[in-house]
Order: C-alpha cells, then structure tokens, then sequence
C-alpha cells in the first residue's frame, strides 16, 4: 500500500503558502516598497560587536530588544509594544503621517474591556460582541480577533489595520500623496463604508 | 494620657514617612552613567527638558522637601512633540510639531521666545553662521528662511514635490533631505533653487530608503541617516558616496535597525538615534563601535521612540550642576523623544 505522505489539507495549505509568497511582494509593495525587513528586523546574522568603552568582562553588546513594552505608566496615546512598531515610520516627522493631527487620530494603548464598555457606556462590550472580520481570523469577539496584549485587552494599531494588507482592502479610498491629508484608513481588518468598522466598538 | 500618646505615635509616624520619602528621592538622584561598570565613564545622564518651565522650577509643591528631586517635577507649560534641535552660544532651539512653533531656551538670560509665522509641521532647523535659520516644515512642504532676529524671510521649496524632514547646511548650500522620493536635495541657500539631487530611492550604494537626518562634518563631508536601508551613509558635497555605518538592518549591537537622527562631536564621533532600539550608539572616526546608551521606558535617561540628537559644546557649562562630583563635562548630548515621560534627555560627555 502506498504510505500517504501528505493529506489533502496539507497540500492545500503548502499551495496557498507558497501562493502567498508568490504574490507577497505585490502585497507588501503597497506599504513601503516590499522589503519586509523595515518592521520584521533580522535577528542574529550578524555577531553583535563588542564596545571598545566598558570593561570586556562586563559590556552589553548582546542583540537589542525592540519596542518592550516597559513604558509600564503609558498614558492615553502614547503608543505602546506593537504600536512602537508603526510610530516609527507613522508620525508626524515623517512624511508618511498619520494625518495632520495625531489628536484627531484614534488613540492606541490602552485597555479596552467590558468594564471600559459599561463606563463609557457607547461602545459595545469586546468580550461578548463579534468582530465581524471573519475570514481566516473566523468569527471570534472583539477581544480574541482585535484585541492585543496577553489579557487581548489592548486596543492597537493593528486592531484595525492588518499592514500586510491580509485582507486585500488596499491603501483606502481616502489616501493621499499629500502628508497633511488623507484619511489613513489603510489595509484595514475589514471594510469601513458607512463606517462599520467603526461601529465594531462603537454604538453610534 | 492616651491621647498625648496618640500624637507622640502620629508624629512618629509622619516623620517616618518623611525620612521615608527622603530615602526615596535620595535613590532616585543616584546619576545613571555609561558605561555603568567602569570608574571613569564616558557621558553621563544629566536632566530632562519637558517643557517651559525648564527655567521656573515650574512645580507646583516648589522645593519644600529635603532631598527634593528636581527631576520629580510636574511640567506647568509641557511640549508638544519636539522634534528639530539646533543650538548657538546661549541658546538652544526646539522645534516643537504639535504648537507650530519654534521655541529658543536663552540659558543666559534663562528666558524662553518663540517664533514661526504661519508653520505647519515644523520638524527640523538648521542655523547658519550669520544666524539665519532654516525651517524645515513638513506640513508645508517647505523650507521657512528667518533672519538671525527671528524676522521671517522668505520660504523655499522643491517644486517637484518633496517630503522635506530634515536640512544641514555646506558652504552656499543647504541639503535637505527629502523621504518622499528617498533623496538629498541641494538648493542654493540663498536663492533656493535647487542645483542637485543626490540618490534614488534602493538598496545599493547611492540609494536611500525613506532618510531622515542629515548633518555635516568639520571637514565638509555629509552624514545622512538611511533609515530604512539600516545604515548612514558618508557623502562627500557633491554627493558622491565616500563611506558607510552598518550594512542593513539588523538587531546586533553596532548594527542598526531603525536609524533616525545623527550627530557629530569635534572629533567625528558619530551619534546614532535608533527608533527601533530606543537607544544612542556611538562609533569613533575609525567607524569603530564604542558603546550604546539611553533607557528603554519612563525612567530617567528613557527614550521613548527617539527621534532626533544635537550635540552642543556652546550650552555645556550651563547644565554644570547637573554634573556628578568629581567629573566635568566637555559637551552635551540632547535627544529628542517621539513620546513618553521625557521630552528631551540631556546628557553629558565627560572630561577623561
């Protein structure tokens, strides 16, 4: 009997891999220009060098930590852990911003669960009420399919924004060359006419 | 009887909390130095700039308590987002994003003026040596020209179209680089009209990938932070490549991930900002690697996304009492954070 090396499922999954990577770097080359390598950092190729000031038995010369999330009293807006990631390039020194304002931008970091829900008592409960965003993600609560941190109570910039454009919905119609304007409403997790992204969270 | 005993008891205890307290600031004032291990360290963490009330002791308690941590003041008048840094004798330039202007701390005087006419993103500044300083402002995509009594000039700009971020100046032209098109554009600084552009937008020698800091060397050669191409690259004036730090982007110490600002001390030691480690690096002029320095976090000397360093000779003396007993500082390192606690750190570079 012929021993069955891979089943149906697997196979399906290694074509859509390697479909993935076919198309990937049409994918990524809407943001920045397809070089994975400006958010996902290589680690280790190099040997770290050794700094010639401090004592060679004593120096630090180990690979960097990016974006920990120590900022431990963060605010409302100042980004945090994964959110670091994107204000890098996404502020307002650089030319790619995140609109003229940042106050007018949505802020990120920090805890959005039942208790912030009740309390503000306009936005939906993330523990019970559905993301919506289906697909792959399937059809999970706001908390599991939005959410981050290791309780999937915090609100980033990832909740709404997929940036390696998982979902196909591309820059969004309000883009713009201009660094002042545009809406920013880029690779989102799930379209937003008639603004239901938005109402994910938020009741009217 | 009791009662009298309640009080003894009561004034025990709050003057337990007070020693209490003392002994807490009294830990937080220990200097922070770099390297942390060895007797004779090379720069030292020396305050935070957080806003106008740099110069009032601006806290609302004042300075009652013993052993009261400047530190530990609460900020009247805080910054927005601080961004471009510049300095001359006496004074220090902070362009500030989210308040549209530029502020000038005189240590002298210990005053604060501002100035800027109609700026819509001010992110860098380049004085030159008769005083007129260039604003580079984002938001309109422009460069606005002042004179050295803060009087606006005029403004220029790229009519091509540019992201312009920031700016140094060389002989009768400023460079500025641009992330839009990931090049350096040359114009003349009186005139400004454009009489080069450097790079295009890659990976290989000559190209840039979203730059965002540029500064100039005594010797007239240009540093420009290759941000996205992990590296900063050495050009000479007329932008032909002569040298590079780091490779591409890599998490290894001495490599870079995210390079932002750059700055150069007299003896061509580069300082470089990486957002992405929220630490400063420091090579010689053999390109060797010295050493890194900066916390991560709001804790004294954290930089929380650092964006931009000056490194300023003439303002030293002025943050002389910052400096730990027994050491001197020969100049000072500011650097300028995206967000978090402290706006601006300042540090120290130590006398050997």
């Amino acid at each position: 009997m012929k021993r069955k090396y891979l089943n149906t499922n697997t196979k399906l999954a290694l074509l859509c891999s390697a479909l993935f990577l076919m198309f990937a770097s049409t994918a990524f080359g809407l943001h920045y220009d397809g070089k994975c390598r400006s958010c996902h950092t290589p680690h280790n190729a190099l040997a770290s060098e050794v700094p010639l000031w401090g004592r060679a038995d004593a120096v630090m010369p180990a690979p960097y930590v990016q974006y920990t999330s120590n900022t431990i009293n963060a605010t409302m807006g100042d980004p945090n852990g994964i959110s670091k990631l994107c204000m890098g390039c996404h502020y307002k020194s650089t030319g790619y911003g995140l609109g003229q304002d940042m106050r007018n931008d949505h802020p990120v970091s920090f805890t959005y669960d039942a208790a912030l829900a009740a309390a503000d008592g306009r936005l939906w409960d993330p523990e019970t009420t559905p993301s919506g965003i289906g697909g792959s993600v399937g059809d999970g609560t706001i908390a599991q399919d939005m959410l981050r941190g290791v309780d999937h109570n915090q609100l980033e910039c990832v909740s709404c924004h997929e940036p390696h454009d998982k979902y196909g919905y591309g820059r969004g119609t309000g883009y713009s060359d201009d660094p002042a304007g545009g809406d920013g409403l880029a690779y989102l997790v799930k379209l937003n006419d008639a603004g239901q992204l938005c109402k994910t969270c938020h009741r009217k | 009887m009791n009662a009298i005993k309640k009080y003894i008891t009561s004034g025990l205890v709050i003057a337990m909390s007070l020693i209490a307290i003392n002994v807490a600031f009294a830990a937080d004032a220990k200097h922070v130095f770099y390297p942390s291990d060895v007797k004779n360290p090379r720069i030292q963490f020396l305050t935070a700039i957080n806003g106008e009330g740099f110069f009032s002791n601006g806290s609302s308690f004042g300075n009652r308590f013993p052993g009261y941590n400047p530190d530990s003041q609460r900020e009247k008048a805080p910054f927005g987002q601080t961004y471009g840094l510049a300095s001359t004798q006496d004074e220090l330039f902070i362009c500030d994003v989210t308040k549209q202007q530029v502020m000038i701390f005189n240590f002298k005087t210990s005053t604060i003026s501002k100035f800027g006419v109609n700026l819509s993103k001010p992110v860098s500044i380049a004085i030159d040596k008769d005083g007129t300083r260039y604003i580079v402002d984002l938001g309109n995509m422009k460069i606005s020209v002042y004179d050295a009594q803060n009087k606006f000039v005029r403004t220029m700009a790229d009519v091509q179209g540019w992201y312009p971020v920031a700016a140094a100046l060389l002989n009768d032209s400023l460079y500025v680089v641009d992330s839009k098109n990931h090049q350096v554009v040359v114009m003349n600084k009186n005139s400004g009209a454009v009489t080069k552009r450097i790079g295009q937008p890659g990976e290989a020698i000559g190209e840039f990938a979203a730059p965002t800091a540029i500064t100039v060397s005594d010797q007239g050669l240009i540093y420009v932070s290759n941000t996205h191409n992990g590296r900063v690259d050495v050009i000479d004036g007329n932008g032909k490549f002569v040298d590079k730090y780091g490779d591409s982007p890599n998490v290894a110490a001495g490599s870079f991930a995210r390079p932002k600002g750059i700055a150069l001390d007299k003896e061509n030691r580069l300082y470089v900002v990486d957002n992405s480690f929220e630490n400063v690096q420091i090579f010689n002029d053999k390109k060797q690697f010295l050493m890194p320095f900066g916390e991560i976090g709001n804790v004294k000397a954290g930089l929380n996304l650092p964006m931009t360093i000056l490194v300023d000779y003439d303002n030293a003396k002025y943050f002389s009492k910052y400096v730990a007993p027994g050491h001197e500082v020969e100049y000072i390192i500011l650097v300028a954070s995206q967000t978090g606690a402290n706006k601006i750190n300042v540090f120290g570079f130590l006398k050997q």
